[in-house]
């Protein structure tokens, strides 16, 4: 029987004990995933960005080929929300001109909300079945991303929220993963409410909603959206819409099953909210 | 002869990295893109299946790399995949040097060993999280069933690197 321990083998055995080493101490107190992780992200980051084009690409190969009468009806369907929003504006200004006539009387400011956004580009989805994670072309040197900023599509939509940020790339958890929670407001419920991630609801691309204090007023297709409590998240962002109701074995707080107002599996580029502050 | 001989060790190196560069592309970059819920666990299938083969010093070297892959791939920090691929590697080359038997019932117990442990790895934080523990346990069983027919596959593929590789010796 062989030693256990041959000399070529320990020094690998050593190399990858110093290079976890290496990473925990970079990582240690800053919050970052340190110089190890950053470089390897350096370094891999050309493939990945690469295999985002090629499936960029093929995906818009495919849109064109097989979605071609889809997006007519699609178009015929955003044309008639187009007139619909039009007659809406027209009622807005009118509402508008009657709200600033009214705070004139009360003595109120208007409320106002300052966001400074950071576009990017997804450029990988974890490989992993046991989160759900994204991985976007902005870092610290290359954006101001930083760890906790929220993720949001063009529409206002919640994606996710920036958990590290290297050097050249920063990794993302989608609002479907297991360690997402935002506090949220449901239509017609009074109080805030906890969206969170759930392993089971996650392989059906879905989250939950906990702590519903009045379920009989919640309905099938109401909005999900973000409180603005806790400061994670700036308020009126839009996580979903809810798809069933529940009530719990407790029967104190019920819970929904809400589906993603972002279709995250057609998702390529995102905007990061590096700043945002809200005043009266 | 000795020129022969660094031109062979040169062409295996050259394959183990060709091996590993395919297996992340499809384990970080193709698989994702499907969209699919549940992904085998190619590296760790590998990187089992080259220490079966070759022995505990290139089981741990490739370990080391295919974790240093893998953590990436998962979008984690460099440090579990890497130090548990390079142990795993190390270990099971052990084990094939002096009880497993080199052939295709070896192999899969190796990888079958490497794939339980880094699966329990990844599903351990949400056990203890509350997740159902019968989903996570289905979970468990199929990403573990696919991870094993990945290893078939990869099998022809990882015989032939390991005769390459003792024909250099």
């Amino acid at each position: 029987m062989k030693k256990i321990f041959s000399r070529k083998a320990l020094i690998v055995i050593v190399i990858a004990l110093i290079v976890a080493l290496a990473a925990v101490i970079s990582m240690v107190g800053t919050g970052k995933p340190g110089f190890v992780t950053s470089a390897v992200e350096t370094v891999l980051k050309p493939v990945k960005s690469a295999s985002a084009a090629v499936a960029g690409t093929c995906e818009k190969l495919y849109g064109y080929m097989h979605d071609y009468d889809r997006l007519v009806e699609e178009n015929a369907a955003l044309r008639a929300r187009l007139a619909g929003a039009d007659r809406e504006a027209r009622d807005y200004d009118a509402l508008e001109e009657e709200n600033i006539r009214l705070r004139e009387l009360l003595g109120l400011s208007k409320k106002s909300e300052d966001y400074k956004y950071e576009s990017a580009s997804i450029i990988a989805w974890s490989a992993s079945s046991w989160d759900s994670t994204f991985t976007i072309n902005k870092g610290s040197s290359n954006s101001d991303v930083s760890p906790g900023d929220p993720v949001i599509t063009s529409s206002g939509s919640v994606v996710g929220l920036v958990r590290t940020v290297s050097a050249s790339s920063s990794v993302c958890v989608s609002l479907i993963d297991t360690t997402f929670a935002v506090s949220v407001d449901l239509d017609n419920v009074t109080g805030s409410c906890s969206a969170v991630g759930d392993y089971a609801l996650m392989r059906q691309g879905k989250l939950l909603v906990e702590y519903i204090s009045d379920s009989n007023r919640v309905f099938t297709g109401d909005s999900v959206i973000t409180s603005g409590k806790g400061g994670l998240f700036p308020p009126d962002l839009l996580i979903g819409y809810v798809d069933t109701v529940t009530a719990t074995s407790d029967g104190q707080n019920d819970v929904a099953v809400v589906t993603p107002a972002v279709s995250l599996d057609d998702l390529l580029y995102v905007y990061v909210i590096t700043d945002f502050s809200t005043t009266e | 002869m000795l020129e022969k001989k660094r031109t062979a060790s040169i062409l295996v190196i050259v394959k183990h990295a060709l091996l590993l560069l395919i297996l992340y592309v499809l384990q970080a970059l193709v698989f994702p893109w499907f969209g699919t819920a549940i992904q085998p666990m190619l590296l760790c299938v590998a990187a089992a299946g080259v220490a079966h083969g070759e022995g505990s010093f290139p089981g741990s070297l490739f370990g080391l790399f295919a974790g240093i892959l893998t953590d990436s791939a998962l979008g984690r920090p460099v440090m579990t995949f890497t130090l548990l691929l390079t142990v795993i590697g190390f270990l099971l080359g052990y084990l094939s040097e002096n009880w497993l038997s080199a052939n295709l019932p070896g192999y899969l117990a190796s990888c079958a060993l490497s794939c339980l442990i880094c699966i329990a790895v990844q599903a351990l934080p949400l056990l203890l999280r509350h997740e159902s523990p019968a989903v996570l346990g289905l979970s468990v069983l199929v990403q573990f069933a696919v991870s094993i027919a990945a290893s078939l596959v990869l099998y022809p593929v990882i015989r032939r690197l390991a005769r390459a590789s003792r024909l250099e010796d």
